[in-house]
């Protein structure tokens, strides 16, 4: 009977242990999904509302819903960047502007709020519920006609409320967050906004 | 201790989760209907099977439902795959080896399936097995593209020493310019995408998706399909092989900019060729697209898919522009689409293979990996944002590193008449002046020929010397035998105009509220519009319906363009970015529109060529130079104490004592301070016109539910400062593929005009759009 007890007691004790331990893990797992965060790279803007963008950096969820692959690793780049002041230098003759002892005259400044300026600017016009993510690349100087603007080479995604995604790389104004170039734009085999027909009557 | 246990449990977690794996959930089984049993016990290590063709095909049943057991579909013949324990392989070429660059998997929340007992036998109506097919077509397009750049490169060979002026940059191989520096192209062979694949280059990415309707059917179980999204990558990676290995540049080349353009369809052709590349197959996607949407395609005139009326003979190909619209699963409507548009270039491809395997006695595969290597020069060079397409040039195309994307995407961009121009210069080099036709040289007059059976002989001259001022016309540029031009139609260009019709209206305005919002939003988000004014509300609320240009609005605006010739016009472009045309604050009148007189406001700087500041004078670098500026195409009318004048828009900021911070490009620039062209949708495409017709009714004889898409329109935005009752004139240039004298300068023998001279008025028809901003 004792031995009965003990065992029925000793079954309950490992099955509550064992209960627990599988509680801590999913909570731990749980928090783990809250706040577990991707690479510091990448932020995600996400508007609630007309003005209402939240911020943050994104996390690994997300960055697996628009498919970024965390596992690969880029590269190694064995070409030679012209570098000025730790930033690269990109435009017609530009390993002729390396030394800071060339003067080049600069069109822009740094704010250091660039990459809120452009989440914003990139979200003014979408609705409600769409997510941006942007990614930091390069900080560049971009040379052009003898004159410099200070910019920031991002890659940006899309993720709209229908779940379509679009991606592309952007070359962000240092200054305001303005857009200025774009490139590698996604190429859906079939155009995604078909609906998007305009009658001149 | 708490940890401990949870250490314990995860290791036991794995250790089943292993098992699973192991003790074959995708082991395969034989299914109730038979067909092969692909099992692991059934291969070789590191094999598999996979569908050798789509299931249409393999099945002989062109009514095949979905949903079909495609066991019965795979043979007992064995692919090699990888050895790898994952679907991930290294691509080594020339020596180089580029480790991890291709990967496959499910989906992008997926992880990397591992191989089957140290094969790759699945059931072949399970996800693994979609995988191993994707991951094996991707592996194979990409070996097949890596030889013909071999090729290319063994033809040419590019540096000090190159046999011809080739666009294959000597360090293709060393710098990995040919896998983007060694990235891995990440593939997902069912990443829920409904009813599309795509490719993505920001991300170096390939998603292949499902029909909606029928979920069963995805893309990647067509491997034509996989070949044709493949070919998307390869051209991507062929247009940037010179912007890969240039460290001074970050940005890319892309073929197509807009909803439709030439380039587009350019690029869709040359990937349903890829599809003949790697089947030798002349009908594309019978499964994906064929059976279940009506969209498979032909590349070859004797398709039992086309139209009465097209064969395989000089005079009844698919040519230019006459089947630019033509679905030949419905041949009674007309589409302006870019996969319609592209079969023909996908039928001239097919044709200049087999013309090169007949003329040079070359095997099928042989003159495929030649096409290739010529299509591949023809993007390196094209595409090329350093503005050299050589290794030892300069300024030889898209005018200079400064300006090339510009040219690329707008200003010379690439249409059926560049890029048939480029596909005959290098065939003209690498087989015609050499002897690589089977120790002989391919026929100049068969290139001509085959090319004008298509409509596509729209050069006068193979332009070798390219568009440099220095050299553009100086060095060799063979002319095309005229007599070869059959076909092939060129109109002049001051045909192109807007309706002549008695009270016709100059152009359609768009401004619904809903309808701007959404092409605005359509436009951010895929990245064609750079930033947009802060001057223009967010919810668009001046955007009023009323047809008419309001203040404080974002209008969508198509010119009523009009074609004045016999013939079909094709490829039209409308420009609305920045040029040289104003001098000091005032529209030059020197050119073909002979607007606006002295007394109402023209400049009078008129130097002599080659004297810049003047109006004669066309700015070489785009603006670059000290006196060269170049100016927005709207101006205004302002009052002076006599007359009503043009003039720059910053003469009526100052007039209303509006602060140039109010303008639309802020106090940075203020002559485009009221009416500004959204960048990126700057330019307007348009398919065809047809002879004595508007566009807009061209499109609509076959289909009567025709309107106007993205990328029939030029988007304005439209100051809140305006004052309602001012005038603006918009001097937009516009020109077409086909075009007598857009391309070519008479000054120089016919010869094309040096890249400098599209940031005039010289190549183009002006069309002056007038409109008053009503409240």
């Amino acid at each position: 009977m004792l031995k009965k007890v003990s065992f029925t007691f000793f079954s309950f004790l490992i099955a509550l242990f064992v209960f627990k331990a599988y509680q801590g893990l999913q909570s731990n797992k749980d928090q783990e999904e809250v706040v577990k965060k991707g690479p510091k790279e990448w932020k995600t803007f996400h508007k609630k509302a007309k003005r209402d963008i939240a911020s943050y950096t994104s996390t690994k969820k997300e960055l697996s819903d628009i498919k970024v692959d965390r596992r690969s690793k880029p590269p190694v780049d064995t070409r030679i960047y012209p570098i000025r002041d730790g930033r690269r230098l990109s435009g017609p003759k530009a390993f002729d502007y390396t030394s800071t002892e060339i003067e080049i005259s600069f069109m822009n400044d740094i704010n250091n709020d660039w990459e809120h300026l452009a989440g914003e600017n990139l979200l003014r016009f979408q609705p409600k519920d769409t997510k941006l993510f942007i990614k930091k690349g390069s900080s560049l100087i971009l040379l052009k006609n003898k004159k410099a603007r200070y910019a920031e080479e991002v890659l940006v995604t899309y993720l709209m409320p229908n779940g379509n995604q679009y991606s592309y790389n952007a070359l962000i104004d240092s200054s305001n967050g303005n857009v200025m170039k774009t490139w590698n734009r996604t190429r859906h085999e079939f155009y995604v906004d078909k609906g998007l027909k305009f009658s001149p009557f | 201790m708490g940890r401990g246990v949870i250490t314990i449990l995860i290791l036991l977690s794995a250790i089943g989760l292993s098992s699973c794996l192991g003790g074959g959930t995708a082991k395969s089984t034989r299914s109730g209907s038979g067909g092969i049993v692909n099992s692991p016990s059934s291969v070789s290590e590191g094999h598999g099977r996979i569908l050798k063709d789509n299931p249409i095909i393999l099945s002989g049943d062109t009514g095949l439902e979905a949903g079909a057991n495609l066991s019965l579909l795979i043979t007992s013949q064995q692919d090699f795959i990888t050895n790898n324990q994952f679907l991930v392989s290294d691509c080594t070429v020339f020596g180089q080896t580029v480790s991890n660059c291709i990967e496959t998997r499910k989906d992008q929340n997926s992880s990397l399936t591992a191989a089957n007992q140290g094969t790759w036998a699945f059931d072949a109506n399970s996800t693994q097995f979609l995988e191993v097919n994707t991951f094996a077509h991707l592996n194979a397009v990409a070996s097949a593209f890596h030889n013909q750049i071999i090729q290319a490169a063994t033809l040419g060979n590019p540096g000090a020493f190159q046999n011809y002026v080739t666009a294959i940059p000597s360090t293709v191989f060393s710098s990995k310019g040919f896998w983007r520096g060694g990235k891995t192209l990440l593939s997902y062979a069912d990443c829920g995408q409904p009813d599309n694949a795509f490719f993505s280059p920001a991300t170096f990415s390939l998603c292949f998706g499902h029909l909606s309707a029928l979920p069963s059917v995805l893309f990647s179980q067509d491997p034509t399909v996989i070949f044709h999204e493949a070919g998307h990558t390869m051209t991507d990676l062929a247009m940037n092989l010179r912007n890969e290995v240039n460290a001074t540049y970050s940005t890319r080349s892309n073929l197509g900019y807009l909803f439709y353009d030439e380039a587009g369809s350019i690029g869709e052709g040359v990937a349903d060729y890829f599809s003949y590349m790697m089947n030798s197959r002349p009908h594309f996607a019978e499964w994906a697209l064929g059976r279940f949407l009506n969209l498979s395609r032909p590349l070859r005139e004797d398709d039992p898919l086309h139209a009465p009326g097209l064969a395989v003979a000089e005079d009844s190909r698919l040519s230019y522009p006459t089947y630019l619209l033509y679905d030949p699963n419905n041949a009674t409507i007309e589409i302006e689409d870019v996969h319609f548009a592209g079969q023909i270039i996908s039928h001239y491809m097919v044709a200049l293979t087999e013309d090169l395997e007949t003329q040079c006695s070359m095997t099928k595969a042989t003159a495929i990996k030649n096409v290739m290597a010529i299509y591949i020069e023809n993007m390196a060079e094209m595409g090329d944002i350093s503005a050299t397409g050589n290794d030892n040039l300069s300024g030889h195309v898209n005018l200079d590193q400064a300006n090339a994307e510009l040219w690329i995407r707008a200003v010379t961009p690439i249409n059926f008449r560049r890029w048939a121009q480029g596909m005959a210069k290098y065939t003209l080099r690498m087989f015609s002046q050499v002897n690589n036709c089977n120790g002989g040289s391919y026929p100049r007059d068969r290139i001509e020929k085959l090319l004008d059976s298509y409509g596509l002989l729209l050069f006068k001259n193979y332009n070798e010397d390219g568009g440099a001022e220095g050299q553009g016309h100086a060095a060799t540029s063979t002319p095309v035998t005229a007599t070869n031009r059959v076909r092939t139609v060129l109109i002049p260009k001051d045909l192109l105009k807007l309706d002549p019709t008695q009270n016709a209206t100059k152009a359609f305005v768009i401004d619904k509220r809903s309808d701007m919002i959404g092409a605005l939003q359509s436009l951010q988000s895929t990245g064609q519009v750079s930033s947009i004014s802060n001057q223009i509300q967010s919810d668009l609320p001046f955007n009023n319906g009323n047809a008419r240009i309001s203040p404080g609005e974002l209008v969508g605006v198509s010119l009523n363009l009009y074609n004045d010739s016999n013939s079909v016009m094709a490829g039209i472009q409308v420009l609305g970015n920045d040029w040289d045309h104003f001098k000091e604050k005032a529209p030059c009148n020197t050119f073909s529109d002979n607007f606006p007189l002295i007394s109402e406001g023209a400049a009078q700087l008129t130097t002599g060529e080659g004297v810049p500041g003047g109006c004669n004078y066309t700015t070489r670098s785009n603006g670059g130079e000290a006196a060269e500026t170049l100016a927005p195409v709207c101006f205004v009318q302002v009052a002076t104490a006599n007359a009503t004048q043009w003039a720059d828009q910053s003469v009526l900021m100052t007039n209303t004592a509006l602060d140039s911070s109010n303008c639309l490009s802020g106090s940075g620039k203020t002559s485009d301070c009221f009416i500004r062209i959204l960048a990126g949708a700057d330019n307007s495409f348009h398919s065809l016109i047809k002879p004595k017709q508007t566009y807009f009714n061209s499109l609509k004889e076959k289909n009567a539910d025709f309107q106007f898409s993205l990328s029939n329109l030029i988007f304005f935005e439209v100051s809140p400062w305006t004052p309602p009752g001012t005038t603006f004139n918009c001097r937009f240039r516009a020109r077409y593929t086909n075009c007598d004298d857009c391309w070519n300068d008479a000054a120089f023998n016919g010869d094309d005009y040096s890249d400098f001279e599209f940031s005039g008025a010289k190549p183009y028809s002006i069309i002056n759009f007038q409109f008053t901003v009503i409240d």
